[in-house]
């Protein structure tokens, strides 16, 4: 299913926000890489620059105050960054497709599901207004909409919270892209729509062939969902590895703490360990590794400069001077 | 047909309202078929029927070239509808360009705006004369003169709106799907100002008429032959004390028109403004 040519490669993607306290970098440094067909998770906290991050590939960055300010966003082998806003627009919704986290507020009240679906792929394909319509049904049949053609008559308001996110990604995938960024599709939603509705990206993946940037916040989708795993602090990727490495052998002492702070099924524990602190803004960082104020490990050398990322097995990554190498089970974050 | 029952039902409980909604109607009715209901030419001169006051065969009474008044300010309907809509159509088309483009490029609507806020700094009767005096008296003229009044306040009323709308969700979303500037200012944020600049439209309606009669009543609105309300009330200066009625009856006229569709407004605000939705007036 995993091939080896990479969909969309970050290679020291920096963004920068200017503000009235300076410039400073919201991003710095982030090198990932996603293969057709595969799913990877980009985990972090509020605030780490994931959704930045996932902005910057679609182009859509509120310049002039926040821009991609190094490095290089290579999808399908092209720079995107040498590309005109023009070039870029053609690829939004065509072949990156993205959804958002609030699918209440993400379709235009005044206009039926149908008419959006039918906008969508008619900004990229000269297809016939009735020929369009005639695919937004079935795509949003493939979503698993009941009563598809009667449903595309609706308007948002007349759908509940699921069934909007559904739409939302029947739209992102009207054009049949090659790579869907999700930022946290779920969150919004309850429990068991939110299953519902990692089992349909899951299946239009395999059918479709598409890979997927999943951002979250949440590692028990990404346990479910990726295959791969790059967790973000404070604009840098701390850790990647492939799902089952990163959830066996945790390495940086924050994907640790992370995974400390979610509940268990197979472990009893009394109550859930908290990340003590928080992420520090981006103008406020620490010097050397931004994980040091909060991490249990700090030695004065995390303070001296940024560790590099260190490579520890097939395909795993981790910054940080001490890893852990020890299985999950028996830490003690 | 939906849509006028929905429309209708806000007048429900609404007496007051409704009264102005059947003013409205009346005035519409009475301009479109002004030929019809009016007994006798507007224009027409008689000497010899000299400010007569109102009686069964003149109800409104003559003026002071004998020319029959109810005649007049049913004609001056025609008048009233007819620059009122054309103040409104400036106001919201130049308004609306001016303030979506403002809004969606901040720039350019820093610039915009500042020249807006400039111009909201002039009264605006004075704003509409230097109008009337660069490009001439004239029916045109006026209505551009008081519609540059409103292209202001309409300008500021959309520039928040559409910042508002810009910020949604469903923009960012379409603007991920590849949808170019102007699809999406056409398509998406120009159907979501639709409702609020129906309300404010008929505001400027109403306020329209004030300030072209206020024109007209200066001698800088429509030439004084034409038989509009403004004009109407400023020939009677001479003659207010001994012939009342022709006072009246024109300025009845402008005051109803202005304040029925104020009462019209109000509804349509409480009804589209989300806002007002939780404090229906009901009177």
């Amino acid at each position: 299913m995993v091939t080896e040519t990479p969909v969309l490669e970050l290679e020291e993607l920096t963004v920068g926000i200017r503000s009235d306290r300076g410039v400073f970098s919201a991003v710095e440094g982030l090198s990932l890489s996603i293969n057709k067909g595969e799913v990877l998770g980009l985990v972090g906290e509020s605030g780490c620059g994931k959704s930045l991050t996932a902005l910057a590939i679609m182009g859509l960055l509120a310049a002039p105050a926040v821009r991609v300010t190094g490095g290089h966003i290579r999808f399908a082998g092209q720079d995107l960054l040498t590309l005109s806003d023009d070039q870029r627009r053609r690829l939004r919704g065509d072949r990156i497709g993205m959804i958002f986290q609030e699918p209440m507020t993400s379709l235009n009240p005044v206009y039926t599901v149908g008419a959006q679906l039918v906008e969508a792929l008619r900004t990229h394909r000269p297809v016939s207004r009735s020929q369009a319509w005639r695919e937004a049904v079935a795509m949003l049949d493939k979503v698993g909409i009941p009563a598809a053609a009667s449903r595309a008559l609706n308007y948002p308001h007349e759908l509940s919270g699921g069934m909007r996110q559904r739409v939302m990604i029947a739209m992102a995938l009207m054009c049949g892209p090659e790579l869907l960024i999700a930022d946290e599709p779920t969150t919004a939603l309850d429990v068991s729509t939110e299953a519902q509705l990692l089992d349909l990206l899951l299946a239009l993946r395999r059918d479709l062939g598409m890979a997927i940037l999943m951002i979250t916040h949440d590692l028990g989708v990404v346990a479910e969902m990726a295959d791969k795993v790059a967790v973000m602090y404070a604009g840098r990727l701390v850790e990647s590895a492939p799902v089952g490495e990163l959830f066996k052998v945790p390495a940086h002492p924050y994907t640790r703490a992370l995974l400390g702070s979610m509940p268990r099924l197979d472990v009893e524990t009394d109550r859930l360990v908290a990340i003590e602190g928080t992420v520090s803004p981006p103008h406020a960082r620490p010097s050397g590794c931004s994980f040091r104020d909060r991490c249990p490990k700090a030695q004065p050398r995390c303070a001296g400069h940024v560790p590099v990322l260190e490579h520890l097995a097939a395909g795993h990554e981790v910054r940080c001077f001490f890893p852990s190498v020890e299985h999950a089970a028996q830490a003690s974050p | 047909m939906t849509a006028v029952l929905d429309f209708l039902s806000l007048f429900r409980q609404r007496w007051f309202a409704a009264i102005g909604l059947v003013v409205i109607i009346v005035i519409v009715i009475a301009a479109l078929l002004a030929p019809i209901i009016a007994p006798y030419d507007p224009l027409e001169i008689n000497a010899l029927n000299r400010l007569i006051p109102p009686n069964a065969e003149y109800w409104f009474g003559t003026d002071h070239a004998g020319r029959d008044l109810f005649s007049r300010v049913i004609y001056g309907a025609r008048m009233a509808l007819l620059t009122g809509i054309g103040v409104v159509v400036i106001a919201l088309v130049f308004g609306v360009i001016l303030g979506t483009l403002s809004a969606y490029y901040p720039t350019l609507g820093l610039i915009l705006m500042r020249v807006v806020d400039v111009l909201m700094g002039i009264p605006a009767l004075l704003l509409a004369l230097a109008f009337v005096v660069v490009l001439g008296k004239g029916l045109l003229n006026s209505m551009i003169a008081v519609g540059a009044i409103y292209v202001t306040t309409t300008a500021r009323i959309t520039y928040g709106l559409t910042r508002k709308i810009v910020a949604e969700t469903y923009i960012e979303a379409v603007t991920s799907l590849g949808a170019g500037d102007l699809r999406i200012l056409w398509r998406h944020v120009l159907p979501n100002l639709v409702s609020p600049l129906m309300v404010q439209a008929t505001f400027i309606f109403a306020f329209a008429q004030l300030s072209t009669a206020s024109l007209d009543f200066l001698g800088l609105g429509l030439p004084p032959d034409v038989p509009s309300w403004g004009n109407m009330v400023a020939e009677t200066r001479r003659y207010i004390t001994r012939a009342p009625w022709l006072l009246m009856f024109p300025g009845g006229a402008i005051i109803l028109t202005v304040f029925s569709l104020n009462l019209v407004g109000d509804v349509l605000r409480d009804r589209l403004d989300p806002r007002f939705k939780d404090d229906l007036a009901k009177w």
